[in-house]
């Protein structure tokens, strides 16, 4: 692989690295209900990265980026999402969502659909809202 | 009677037929089913590919990636985003739609007459007539009792309360089993959708299916169509495949959606004033009742009650609406344990919605990557129209026995009891304040007999041009105010039958 592969791998970690944090804060675990850390999320992420298409992609990526970079915006903490405390995480995750800015609240919308994406159809969560497990997507279509 | 679907590079693909149908939904299979009965030989392209019920997706991941038109991507351009909601498989929107089946309101016919110089009294006749005849043929039937769920139940409870004038949905679903799963697409094969009915029919009289198969442009010879050429596209890896190109020797039927097919007609070289403009739609949006005892509202049809009683005055359609808990978690307000506390109320939620029939008009251009680009925007007429709207939804689940209410706007409370529901009167006139989606289309390529206003005549011909017809949904000139399907079909079986005669 050379080195272009390299940054493009590199590039793709980060991105997948953001999106699967953003996800996790915005859903987290809470006492009887699974988060979307409990839901597969890193499988969920790579493979959503394998198969969506650029604008959503891209999309998600933006949210998830100003998800790590507001809290200063948010809660006046002028640190990455990342070295927030679980509380203050929870508080940026909450004011985020509301910010007047509609350019930013939609991009995060974004990434909040696609945590409730992950977290909705994984069988503890349907489990906990009294509906069956889904059975797996087949993704198979007539060939010929 | 060939199915042609994904070929590799190198691998190309050349067709002929009497007609060339670009799209496979509503008015795409309804036309080249018409043609085939007429003893025509048909080739319908479809840039989706071609699921059967076992390949459905369960999930709604699944469903954007697999039946949703890019991923669901398409949003409008104007001061806010709003998604509208468009499927890319065989069969189109019929997949994903909740099939429901309202007949064209004769103030329509006279609106087009009066407005565009099309319709009339017996353009009505006609359409109706189609309409009892697709009706018969695609099992049009009211929601059951057993399928009705909970969520349905309390919408008539509280129409009966407000007199609202509601009623049970007629859609086209043959003993409906109440899954809940018509935005994925009906396993249970009870949803008469067009890639169930239509399209093998059309194989069955002896026509081909290309399937994966986006349309990059018609073909000319002077004035006159002659075929559609493009190449294969992955469904999965939308790579790029082998070319395709089918001739056609009497016409090309263009009906690949509202956005897709003034976009093709662009790309294609057409001229006309008209064209990718006067777009229109229903954008809608939904409030969530908080009851006390559980609603489950994926249990029962998705959608089995509305009322038509407001479709002129304001201007909105009200109807049920049950979205998975995976939609509904976005849907809720807030982030982190507080959104986590919101989707713990998810079996005790029931979402009802309104459709707004919008006057505001938009355009379609063909973006990059022959994707459309939709300018639309409300204007303050519409927003006051579109925030009636909310307060009649808010009105019933408190009639129905709702402890609260949860808008969904942004500025104003996550909840109202019942004795703050006027708060909505004063709800923002921002488009930006709102979850909105656009379900159903209109416009783009509209009839009319006026060539300076209109793209296509009265039998959908594209004026200037020969053998150039559309066919679905982006030849409607107006805002109908209810679900645009069996309009589409009929308008398609027209066009069709005019063309054969």
């Amino acid at each position: 692989m050379g080195c272009a592969g390299r940054a493009v791998d590199e590039v793709v970690f980060v991105a997948v690295w953001l999106i699967r944090f953003a996800m996790c804060a915005l859903m987290p675990r809470t006492p009887g209900l699974p988060g979307v850390e409990d839901t597969g999320v890193d499988e969920w992420v790579r493979t959503f990265r394998r198969e969506s298409g650029l604008p959503i992609w891209a999309g998600v990526f933006f949210g998830s980026v100003l998800f790590m970079l507001l809290p200063l915006v948010t809660i006046g903490v002028p640190l990455p999402a990342c070295f927030l405390s679980h509380r203050l995480l929870d508080k940026h995750a909450q004011k985020i969502t509301s910010l007047p800015v509609y350019l930013i609240r939609q991009p995060i919308f974004l990434v909040k659909m696609m945590a409730g994406l992950c977290w909705g159809s994984h069988p503890d969560v349907r489990k906990h809202l009294h509906l069956t497990p889904y059975p797996a997507d087949p993704g198979t279509w007539r060939a010929a | 009677m060939s199915h042609y679907a994904f070929h590799e590079r190198g691998k190309d693909v050349t067709l002929e037929a009497d007609f060339v149908v670009v799209g496979s939904g509503a008015g795409g299979a309804t036309a080249a089913a018409a043609l085939a009965r007429g003893g025509a030989r048909v080739v319908v392209v479809e840039s989706g590919a071609w699921r059967d019920p076992p390949d459905y997706p369960s999930t709604t991941y699944g469903t954007m990636r697999d039946l949703f038109d890019d991923w669901g991507s398409t949003f409008t351009r104007g001061r806010a985003f709003w998604p509208i909601v468009q499927a890319r498989t065989v069969g189109g929107t019929t997949v994903i739609n909740s099939a429901i089946a309202v007949r064209t309101p004769g103030d329509i016919f006279q609106q087009w007459e009066r407005e565009h110089g099309v319709g009339g009294d017996a353009f009505a006749t006609a359409m109706w007539t189609y309409q009892d005849e697709l009706e018969t043929e695609l099992s049009v039937e009211l929601v059951p009792e057993r399928a009705k769920g909970r969520s349905n139940l309390l919408a008539s409870d509280a129409d009966a309360a407000l007199k609202f004038g509601g009623h049970v949905m007629k859609r086209y679903v043959k003993g409906c089993e109440g899954n809940g799963q018509c935005l994925q697409g009906c396993k249970a094969l009870k949803k008469q959708s067009t890639n169930l009915n239509f399209i093998p029919e059309v194989m069955a009289l002896g026509g081909d299916i290309v399937s994966c198969a986006p349309v990059k442009r018609v073909l000319f010879e002077g004035k006159g169509a002659v075929g559609v050429e493009g190449s294969f596209a992955h469904p999965l890896t939308r790579a790029r495949g082998g070319k395709f190109t089918v001739r056609a020797k009497k016409a090309v039927i263009v009906a690949a959606s509202a956005t897709h097919s003034p976009a093709l007609l662009e790309r294609s070289g057409v001229k006309s004033k008209a064209l990718g403009k006067y777009f229109r739609a229903h954008p809608g949006t939904g409030i969530f009742g908080c009851y006390d005892e559980p609603v489950d509202m994926n249990i029962g049809a998705t959608q089995g009650w509305a009322s038509t009683q407001f479709r002129t005055d304001p201007g909105l359609k009200l109807e049920t609406l049950a979205i998975p808990p995976e939609m509904v978690a976005s849907r809720l307000a807030g982030g982190g344990t507080q959104l986590m506390e919101h989707v713990r109320e998810y079996r005790h939620l029931a979402m009802w919605v309104h459709a707004c029939r919008a006057e505001s008009v938009g355009t379609v251009k063909n973006g990059f990557g022959d994707k459309p680009v939709v300018h639309y925007q409300l204007d303050e007429k519409d927003m006051l129209r579109f925030r009636d709207g909310m307060s009649l939804v808010a009105r019933m689940h408190f009639a129905a026995g709702a402890k609260a209410i949860i808008p969904g706007i942004h500025g104003m409370p996550y909840k109202l009891g019942p004795d703050e529901v006027k708060l909505l009167e004063s709800a923002p006139l921002d488009p930006r304040a709102y979850v909105a989606v656009l379900s159903h289309l209109f416009g783009g390529c509209v009839m009319g007999s006026d060539p300076s206003r209109s793209v296509v005549d009265a039998n959908g011909r594209v004026h200037g041009y020969e053998g150039l017809v559309v066919a679905d949904a982006s030849a409607i000139p107006t805002n109908l105010g209810v679900n645009p399907q069996h309009t589409i079909m009929s308008l398609a079986r027209y066009f069709a039958n005019q063309l054969l005669s």
